[in-house]
């Protein structure tokens, strides 16, 4: 499953020799998706873009000591995922990480995917699906196959091992098939 | 190989991701052989396939306009962060090597400075859903309510009478003020003078409502007359009676915002209970039956979310609440 690495990493080395242009190519390449998983943790706009505004920010300040970077997108992801923790941890003044993270809730909506079928009556058994997965589930999924980021990556941006990645998926898999709605979904 | 395999021992693969993205002659006939061979794992085999390609989504709809627009603010951020310090250093060390050297550059030094010290306004703001904790240069704290906002200047701690204008809601600890320093926080309507004391100002109503928690504090409607409140005391002006108003043993009420959640104590009667919703969540009521309006509520409720409020309401006023077209309509329950 090659990824195609080389572009954004590419452009990145130009950032280490403080190339403004290359950085603001980076930021609006990765933006839209970054926003999507900010707003989709953090429930709010304001927040989302506070995320990812931090994000860059610390990235651009210490490009020198951060260096090459192999993955950026998965760099991105994880940041973006610190700093949503960050941001709602300081709004709702729950005292300790731990907390924030096991209240997080990420929500993936039957109109984010395409669908064999798209009538009303589909897209509520759909959504019934997806709320009986985890929220962990849903992020899971969300972080493979909405943005292609692999199970290892994926462990390390949830610090959770491969196997329990792979593990979760699998058993969201199944929970699907077993509610016949996998059929309805196009591959 | 006819052992059960799992689903890790597929996906760990290389060769069966190659069966599953056609990539390699080989493998595709070693895995076509191997499906064959095994019927029963058919499931596990489309799992796995599954978990390699994933399923077909949309892209998010975020426009060029939006990203663009981002990156902008951003931009913007970061030129904040570094000139600022760089500009303000250099051209003090300067002033005042200068000053040093000659008498008539001294008084020109000092014409500077005046001329540099138009007082700047400092502004601490939260918006519809978020409250937040504020520090105040003489190490008070407030706390925000939503939409609300506080304004000082910034030559705030060296004036006699420190005010600060506040619009809106918030809950204030003050800091034991120095000798001959007076804290005072004007609302549209009301000033309150503070000495030394934690108390909750409530500047969203048309009468500005003033709790005191500890400590004492002075009340002033301007051009018309004071009043002193103790602890425990809640008051605002009448404008009718052209009196202050107070109400006892019920700052536990004006102050559970700060704690998340509204505490009614013994008592506390719907009417109160519709204007706070009002002026948190924007949402205007309506009853159909006026015996709502003579209710009561008791206990505490939680304000984590308006739907987990408007439940639990509901379910303690024996009502319905429903929104509908921005107003809150309320029924009896059957």
């Amino acid at each position: 499953m090659g990824k195609n690495l080389e572009a954004y990493e590419l452009i990145w080395q130009k950032v280490l020799q403080n190339d403004m242009q290359a950085f603001e190519k980076i930021y609006k390449h990765y933006y839209p998706s970054l926003f999507n998983y900010a707003e989709k943790l953090t429930k709010e706009s304001n927040m989302a873009e506070d995320a990812i505004h931090d994000t860059f920010l610390y990235l651009w300040k210490h490009r020198s000591q951060i260096g090459e970077i192999r993955s950026i997108q998965f760099y991105l992801f994880r940041s973006i995922r610190n700093s949503c923790l960050k941001l709602i941890q300081r709004k709702s003044k729950l005292s300790s990480l731990e907390e924030v993270k096991t209240r997080l809730e990420l929500t993936i909506l039957p109109e984010e995917l395409y669908l064999k079928d798209s009538n009303l009556e589909t897209k509520k058994l759909i959504q019934k699906a997806l709320l009986e997965l985890s929220s962990r589930q849903r992020e899971i999924i969300f972080l493979k196959f909405f943005n292609n980021l692999d199970y290892n990556e994926i462990g390390e941006i949830l610090d959770i091992n491969y196997q329990s990645v792979v593990n979760h998926v699998h058993r969201a898999i199944q929970k699907l098939r077993k509610s016949k709605i996998l059929q309805l979904f196009r591959h | 190989m006819s052992k059960k395999k799992n689903i890790h021992d597929l996906i760990g693969d290389q060769s069966f991701v190659n069966w599953v993205m056609m990539s390699n002659p080989n493998d595709i006939k070693k895995w076509n052989t191997w499906k064959e061979a095994n019927p029963d794992q058919s499931e596990l085999l489309e799992d796995a396939r599954m978990m390699i390609t994933g399923f077909s989504h949309k892209e998010p709809q975020i426009t060029d306009n939006q990203t663009n627009k981002s990156w902008e603010s951003f931009t913007s951020k970061l030129n904040q962060d570094t000139p600022k310090k760089s500009t303000i250093i250099p051209l003090r060390r300067k002033l005042l090597s200068i000053a040093a050297a000659l008498v008539i550059l001294l008084v020109a030094f000092v014409g500077i400075q005046k001329f540099n010290s138009t007082p700047e306004l400092i502004v601490f703001e939260t918006f519809e859903n978020e409250t937040k904790t504020f520090q105040l240069p003489d190490g008070s704290s407030i706390i925000l309510n939503t939409n609300t906002k506080v304004a000082f200047y910034n030559n705030w701690l060296e004036q006699d009478i420190r005010i600060l204008k506040l619009e809106g809601e918030a809950y204030f600890e003050v800091a034991k003020q120095p000798k001959g320093k007076i804290f005072q926080v004007h609302s549209n309507d009301l000033t309150v003078e503070v000495i030394g004391t934690a108390f909750n100002f409530n500047g969203k109503r048309k009468e500005s409502v003033v709790s005191l928690m500890e400590g004492k504090v002075n009340l002033i409607k301007p051009d018309i007359g004071e009043k002193i409140l103790k602890e425990g005391q809640t008051a605002w002006f009448n404008k009718t009676t052209k009196q202050f108003e107070i109400q006892s043993d019920k700052t536990a009420y004006w102050k559970a915002w700060t704690l998340q959640k509204w505490a009614f104590g013994e008592s506390t009667p719907v009417t109160e209970i519709l204007e706070r919703i009002e002026e948190t969540y924007n949402l205007k009521s309506q009853v159909t039956n006026e015996e709502i309006l003579k209710k009561n509520a008791s206990g505490e409720v939680s304000i984590e979310s308006p739907e987990v409020l408007f439940e639990a309401l509901s379910y303690l006023l024996g009502v319905e609440m429903k929104i509908e077209k921005d107003k809150l309509i309320i029924s009896i329950a059957d």
